[in-house]
């Protein structure tokens, strides 16, 4: 299901870079294209922080998700303001784009974290099962 | 798989044969296991110098950039660096779980998530040693890999 999911949000997101720049080189107007390369770019320097933090290891694992958080409406307000994605009375447009993608993004992080946390115990419970028959069948020799 | 014991008056050493048809991955972790048992790090404590067995080293930690090995209930000192550590014991059921910590897969006895999003591993003697959510998916492949197959 979770692969299916990527690659039907990869292909979208191919398929709509695509359907951008083919009318923008066609019509050449490249007003729309120009946005898309701008997304492309923050998107691009978002992952790049979120590679970073991720790397580091931090005393409280929760600061992570708020140095997350912070970044990602610095980049985006800061290269909005460049951009003149926004006007400057309705930033708060951007934290209202940006916080509900983020919580939502956090709770699937939780998500998948408890499901490898789930397995992680099961294959320790199968690994001291097989240690515990193996002491015993050591035992039975003797 | 027979094992066959034969205890010999006179024998200085411990010998063990194994006779197989195939170098199977049985064979192999069998072996794994009897050399596992044979390895020995070096390691000081309060000046004195120990030999201490792979098998009984629980975890091992950098602090400060020292490294520290520990076992059921003795801490050492090494004089090796913890990357050096993880390249030597990677073979033998270990498996980083943070930058700074690496522990033996065979003294797990569980893992839990805390209310702060922090991961923590606890020990069969009861210790408990945090983990980096990065090397979560580590431990999940180290287990995969040492049972032979892989999700």
């Amino acid at each position: 299901m979770k692969k299916f999911i990527r690659k039907w949000v990869m292909l979208f997101g191919l398929a709509f870079i695509s359907a951008t720049i083919i009318p923008a080189i066609v019509n050449r107007n490249w007003e729309a294209a120009i946005f898309v390369f701008q997304l492309l770019f923050v998107l691009l320097v978002i992952c790049l922080f979120q590679l970073f933090t991720d790397k580091m290891s931090l005393k409280i694992s929760l600061l992570k998700y708020v140095i997350d958080l912070v970044m990602t409406l610095s980049v985006i307000l800061l290269f909005g303001w460049l951009w003149k994605w926004y006007e400057p009375s309705y930033t708060w447009m951007m934290f209202a784009m940006v916080i509900p993608v983020y919580v939502v993004g956090y709770f699937l992080d939780i998500i998948k974290i408890n499901k490898e946390v789930k397995i992680i115990n099961q294959q320790i419970k199968r690994r001291r099962e097989i240690m515990r028959e193996g002491r015993k069948e050591k035992f039975n020799d003797c | 798989m027979k094992i066959i014991k034969k205890q010999i008056d006179g024998q200085t050493e411990t010998e063990i044969e194994i006779r197989y048809d195939k170098l199977n991955a049985e064979v192999i972790k069998v072996i794994e296991r009897i050399e596992q048992t044979e390895k020995f790090l070096d390691g000081t404590d309060s000046g004195r110098h120990y030999r201490i067995r792979i098998s009984d080293i629980y975890y091992a930690e950098s602090v400060d950039k020292n490294t520290f090995i520990y076992t059921e209930d003795a801490v050492f000192r090494s004089e090796l660096r913890l990357y050096q550590l993880i390249g030597m014991l990677k073979a033998d059921d270990f498996v980083q779980v943070s930058k700074f910590c690496i522990v033996n897969l065979n003294v797990l006895e569980s893992i839990r998530t805390m209310f702060n999003s922090r991961l923590e591993v606890t020990l069969i003697n009861g210790e408990k040693v945090n983990v980096s959510r990065t090397y979560l998916n580590h431990i999940k492949m180290a287990f995969a890999s040492k049972e032979g197959y892989s999700e």
